[in-house]
């Protein structure tokens, strides 16, 4: 919509919040709010979805899935996007399992990144090495246990200089949820979570931060989503996994991780980390979108389970090509069939 | 509105409350509740923050003010941390800027040509135009790196093995970019502030301790400076205020760190900026109750701040007689 | 010899006092090139990586998906104007309303007193203390992040300097325009709005465009009021872009794109506020008092 005067300006604004919006089919303007993991690829789905719809604007603001999740328990937001499934605590908040759907939208790899200007190789990193960094056993780059990780690699003996989440985030229970499961010492000391106690590093804001602040610092190390190291050309490692093999964090390499899942959860909640398969990344993550399963806003309600209908099915196709994985044909119909219960006014707001 | 002349006062000034009054009336009616309308504004931003600070207050106490440690997950939270990172980002930032921006000053009021003082004067001000974001921007993109590859690895390598003070990681970002970038932030006040002292100094004094004997700069240090110090002072602790209150552009800069700062490199936050940067993603009521508790004692310092620099600033009125 | 160890000291003692001069002036003069380097480097970077950014695309179209090139940052230049033009219909009548009350109707009350402390309180409170309070009494309620709840952030702030500007600048006009009036009969009210404040029109505008400029740059409140949006503002009850939230956003990220329009940003915005607090004074140097 663009805007010619001051004067017009001023009609629209009056006439959009007295007239009813369900006068126009698919019309309207909502606000998601959350996951920056998944913000490049949500962020295209806005763009892609309002050229087809010109008239829906969907307002995505990568606020950190803590924010998504808080902002959609607040009910300030149409859907908020987490890539942490609500805790039972705030599923409780929000009204219990059966007032909330998750809806896995896509799946992705947290990459170990790192900034080492002399060290063209790619690194490997095993558990040890990154439980190692963030508990900050290791201090130096030429560590013996990320030495051992490569062998004929000359490391510098640079400062290991850790970075991590400083809001609440879900790629930070994806990351925290991998280090619990394969360091004892971890799942001890920090544990899993969206916010935890860091015992080393500084923080940046979402992964844009993250990456930004890997990006200006010598030696530093961060984990982020697979499409922010490979948009900003910064170096990421492969990690071993529970099979020994050293993984390169590609999409094709978290649907076999994803594959690899033994079974699905009802409501869907479910985790993809440190998965079996041989070929499985271990670090890998996936993004739900949350809705009330009463849309107490009816018009709002279709506009949006339009729009993640869409994304699950024909925006799939922007995910590979920003470095996400396609979901599965079994969730996405598990997704689409949760998309369903979602209610408008009584009946589904999918139904036409 | 009656334009005639009246000879006794009080029987004019009832001809004009009976004709007009109700103007008169109406005009106390409206700004007065403007004014009432107002209080109730502030009244009610201090009822939010207590209110909502006050699940954290009842939990944690007044030790939260003392204590160490922010853990979202299992919920024990301490401020002590923000509040010695507040005082010290504030304090270092006002003392940087205090003196790069008195001696500044100095040298436009007594160096400088008349022609030249006016333009300086209003070039440095500029600095006062910029945006805190744009301040952040500076120093996360430009200062912070080159802190980090420059500054932060010859402190860690040439002295950091003898004194742990200068042992830290080089990151960059943290205290040292933040009280940099806050103190650039503050010059401008300082100095035209300073600046303003400065000139109300009356020549003939200054030219009485001249013709003593003094040098140009004995006169600055011995006359100058204690003539002008109220306005010194005043303009130290506006920019002290100033600081304390500064938000975006520390949380940009300060590198986000929840312990108590061991060497020179470290990073930490400040009580305006964890608000700033946690604010909407917490985790959980508590979480949320302990940021607010965060604003409450924000707003605190800042009262006691405001209240304290009221009475050094009349007391240093009264013993001297200077105007400040 | 003791008239030669004389001259040797007294020598030594100008000597000191010439040094103390040299010392002293050369601190100052390197202090005053700090200050002046500071600006220059900051404005340089500015222009230098910033400029660039700034083509038509920038001025008018929206952004692009992330990461994506041919975006632009109209959405948050329309929002600014918006939030400020809101935040002065709030802010500028309750802040000059409370300033003439403390310069031209207040008596030694409690009443007057209790306000005046008020003011000087709340002008130093952190603006995030303002946007909290405006979250929890106009965002949670309402269910939305929304333009008003920036602007309602801003007008609150712009209150207090109003109301302080103002006071300072009525106080400045002499009695004797305000004996004038009430010699001549007219009543209060006249007299205020008639004679004095048109009197102190220049310093009151002055206050109100440093306010502006001041709230114009504000970026923590709006935060938790108006959040960002990525479209053009189409509602007032929605959440909208703002100059300081985008550079504050593309700052952040890892996007050499968006570090370009950060800079961008960043440029309009100083110039637009320099330039314009250059015109002010120009403007206004007439009505000021005596220079010194």
């Amino acid at each position: 919509m663009k805007i010619r005067s001051l004067s017009s300006l001023t009609v629209m604004v009056v006439c959009l919040n007295i007239a009813p919006s369900s006068l126009l089919a698919q019309s309207g303007a909502l606000t998601g709010a959350g996951s920056t993991f998944i913000n490049p690829l949500m962020s295209k789905w806005s763009k892609e979805y309002h050229t087809l719809h010109p008239n829906v604007e969907i307002n995505y603001q990568s606020i950190g899935s803590g924010g998504g999740r808080q902002q959609f328990l607040a009910k300030t937001v149409a859907f908020g996007a987490s890539d942490a499934p609500l805790t039972d605590e705030q599923l409780a908040q929000a009204g219990g399992e059966a007032n909330v759907v998750h809806i896995p939208v896509t799946q992705g790899a947290v990459v170990i990144a790192y900034n080492l200007q002399g060290v063209s190789k790619q690194l490997r990193f095993s558990p040890e090495s990154i439980a190692g960094m963030y508990l900050g056993t290791i201090k130096l780059w030429n560590d013996p246990k990320i030495a051992a990780d490569n062998p004929g690699v000359s490391l510098p003996v640079k400062p290991v200089l850790v970075v991590h989440r400083s809001d609440g985030s879900g790629t930070t229970d994806v990351f925290t949820d991998y280090l619990s499961k394969v360091d004892a010492e971890w799942k001890s000391k920090v544990g899993r979570g969206t916010s935890v106690q860091w015992p080393v590093g500084i923080g940046g804001q979402g992964n844009e931060g993250v990456a930004n602040q890997v990006r200006n610092t010598e030696g530093g190390v961060g984990y982020i989503e697979l499409a922010y190291a490979r948009q900003n050309k910064i170096a990421y490692g492969s990690v071993k996994n529970r099979g020994g093999n050293y993984v390169e964090p590609d999409p094709k390499n978290v649907t076999n991780a994803a594959a690899s899942m033994k079974e699905l959860p009802a409501d869907l909640r479910f985790s993809i980390t440190d998965e079996q398969g041989p070929q499985a990344y271990p670090i890998a993550g996936s993004t739900w979108v949350l809705l009330y399963k009463n849309q107490s806003d009816v018009a709002q309600g279709k506009l949006v389970t339009a729009f993640v209908e869409w994304a699950i099915t024909d925006g799939q196709k922007y995910a590979n090509e920003l470095d996400y994985a396609v979901l599965s044909k079994n969730l996405a119909q598990k997704a689409q069939a949760a998309l369903r219960t979602v209610m408008c006014g009584g009946k589904s707001c999918l139904s036409k | 509105m009656t334009t005639a002349a009246s000879p006794a006062p009080p029987a004019r000034t009832q001809q004009r409350e009976g004709r007009s009054g109700r103007g008169d009336r109406i005009y106390h009616v409206l700004i007065q509740s403007m004014v009432c309308l107002v209080l109730a504004i502030f009244v009610g931003i201090f009822v939010v923050v207590v209110t909502g600070a006050w699940p954290a207050m009842k939990r944690f106490g007044l030790g939260f003010v003392i204590h160490s440690g922010w853990d979202p997950v299992h919920l024990v939270f301490g401020a002590f941390p923000f509040v010695v990172g507040t005082i010290i980002v504030a304090f270092g930032a006002m003392i940087l800027a205090g003196g790069i921006g008195l001696m500044t000053a100095v040298c436009v009021t007594e160096l400088l040509p008349h022609w030249l003082q006016e333009p300086v004067t209003y070039l440095i001000e500029l600095l006062a135009f910029i945006p805190s974001v744009v301040y952040g921007l500076f120093g996360l993109l430009v200062l912070a790196p080159m802190l980090q590859r420059t500054v932060e690895v010859w402190l860690l390598t040439h002295l950091g093995p003898r004194f742990a003070i200068f042992n830290g990681a080089p990151y960059g970002v943290g205290y040292l970019s933040a009280i940099l970038i806050l103190a650039l932030m503050l010059l401008p006040l300082i100095v035209s502030l300073s600046r303003e002292a400065l000139i109300l100094v009356p020549k003939d004094i200054k030219d009485g301790g001249l013709a003593l004997g003094a040098g140009r700069w004995d006169v600055v240090w011995g006359i100058s400076f204690p003539y002008a110090r109220n306005g010194i002072v005043g303009a130290f602790v506006l920019s002290l205020g100033r600081a304390l209150g500064e938000t975006i552009a520390v949380a940009m800069t300060i590198g986000g760190g929840y312990r108590l700062p061991t060497t020179v490199m470290d990073q930490g936050y400040t009580l305006a900026s964890v608000i700033a940067n946690e604010f909407n993603e917490v985790s959980s009521d508590t979480y949320l109750s302990a940021l607010i508790y965060c604003g409450l004692i924000l707003f605190v310092i800042t009262v006691v701040v405001n209240i304290l620099a009221y009475f050094i600033v009349r007391r240093l009125s009264g013993i001297h007689g200077f105007k400040a | 010899m003791a008239s030669k160890l004389k001259t040797l000291v007294a020598g030594l003692f100008e000597d000191r006092r010439k040094w103390r001069g040299i010392v002293g002036f050369s601190m100052t003069a390197v202090a005053t090139l700090i200050s002046l380097g500071a600006l220059f480097s900051i404005l340089g970077y500015l222009i230098i990586h910033g400029i660039g950014a700034l083509d038509l695309n920038f001025f008018i179209k929206e952004p692009a998906a992330v990461g994506d090139p041919g975006g632009g940052i109209a959405p948050s230049l329309l929002g600014t104007a918006i939030l400020v033009t809101i935040s002065t219909i709030i802010g500028a009548p309750l802040g000059v309303g409370v300033g003439i009350y403390l310069s031209e109707i207040a008596g030694d009350t409690l009443f007057a007193r209790v306000t005046r402390v008020a003011i000087n309180t709340f002008i130093g409170v952190p603006s995030i203390v303002i946007g909290i309070f405006v979250y929890f009494i106009l965002v949670k309620p309402t269910n939305t992040f929304s333009a008003v709840a920036g602007g309602l952030a801003l007008g609150i702030i712009m209150i207090p300097i109003m109301a302080r500007t103002t006071e300072d600048v009525l106080r400045l006009v002499p009695d004797s325009i305000r004996e004038a009036g009430l010699a001549l009969g007219a009543p209060k009210w006249r007299v205020t709005f008639d004679l004095v404040l048109p009197a102190a029109r220049a310093g009151v505008i002055t206050g109100g465009v440093l306010a502006v400029a001041r709230v114009a740059g504000e970026t923590a409140p709006l935060i938790l009021t108006a959040l960002g949006n990525e479209y053009y503002p189409s509602s007032l009850f929605k959440p909208i872009d703002e100059i300081t939230l985008r550079i504050l956003k593309y700052a952040r990220g890892p996007y050499d794109v968006w570090h370009q329009q950060a800079y961008g940003a960043a440029l309009i915005l100083v110039f637009g506020v320099a330039i314009g607090s250059l015109l002010l004074r120009l403007a206004t140097r007439d009505y000021n008092a005596p220079d010194r």
